[in-house]
């Protein structure tokens, strides 16, 4: 018997980005290679980050990366679990990140708006951004028009 | 632009501003009847208008906070009145110059307190923002 997929396609205002959810009874191989297929569509659109852990290269998604920030002359790459160095500079991973997602919050920083949980603003005057896995940093005031107008204009699909 | 360029042209800018009024001031005529010579009142006048310009450049560093700009530039400021105005004799120091100063730390802590409350309602806007995001992805979720 020859496994047909069905394909249902609903538009949906609230979607800025496709947002896939496949139904089965059971997960199959068929299933991880329609998973496989649909990442790597979406992976050429928004390619993966080439880094460094431990002297070994790896390729981070870009929807993994909570923060990207130069530490003296080297640029670091933070998930949530791993921090990789990236032989890149921020404006040149600017070119090529998901400019819906992520933003330069500062002259050394890079983040990943959907990761954020919250800002706050201290005593010294300083904006401060928290993110989802606890992870804190500063965002430069001459920066925060952005934020708003990307804040403004985003819908996250992502789950 | 670089910080040393901005700077540069903070302080230039400053110069040129602090010698326009030092020619004004000069021209009312308690001052420039005291023998004094005009070069060195108005390049003392631009260095007057220099030194607080030029400092004003704290407020591009991003790294800093806005209380720790405002001091600073408060902290500058007040120095350059003090270290020229006195000298030069453009005034006398007197007791009332207390409620002076007084009132030079209310001003800039009005304008720090301005500042601030600007800034927490724009993070408060923020945050607003995020919560409609998150929420919408929670939705999306279920």
């Amino acid at each position: 018997m020859k496994n047909m997929v069905e394909i249902e396609i609903v538009l949906d205002e609230q979607y800025a980005d496709p947002h896939v959810t496949i139904k089965t009874k059971t997960n199959t191989q068929q299933v991880e290679n329609i998973i496989c297929a649909i990442e790597n569509v979406s992976n050429s659109d928004y390619p993966q980050v080439a880094a460094n852990l431990d002297d070994k290269l790896m390729f981070v998604s870009q929807r993994d990366i909570v923060r990207i920030h130069t530490e003296g002359r080297k640029v670091l790459l933070q998930t949530e679990d791993e921090t990789y160095t990236v032989r890149r500079t921020l404006t040149g991973l600017e070119e090529v990140l998901d400019c819906a997602r992520f933003l330069r919050i500062s002259q050394s920083e890079i983040i990943n708006l959907y990761k954020v949980k919250c800002f706050d603003l201290n005593m010294a005057g300083t904006i401060g951004v928290e993110f989802d896995c606890g992870l804190k940093s500063w965002v430069s005031r001459s920066r925060v028009k952005q934020i708003k107008e990307m804040l403004a204009k985003s819908c996250i699909s992502e789950v | 632009m670089e910080l040393r360029n901005k700077f540069i042209i903070n302080s230039l800018v400053g110069f040129i501003l602090g010698m326009l009024v030092g020619i004004v001031i000069w021209m009312i005529p308690p001052v420039n009847s005291e023998g004094r010579s005009l070069i060195v009142h108005v390049i003392v006048s631009g260095i007057h208008g220099l030194i607080p310009c030029g400092a004003a450049t704290v407020y591009e560093i991003e790294s800093w906070g806005l209380t720790k700009q405002t001091v600073i530039h408060a902290t500058v400021t007040l120095a350059t009145i003090l270290g020229i105005e006195i000298p030069m004799k453009w005034w006398e120091p007197e007791p009332e110059m207390l409620i002076a100063l007084v009132a030079y730390v209310v001003i800039y802590a009005i304008i720090w307190l301005a500042n601030y409350l600007y800034w927490k309602i724009t993070v408060a806007d923020m945050n607003k923002a995020l919560d409609e995001i998150h929420s919408r992805k929670d939705e999306m979720n279920k």
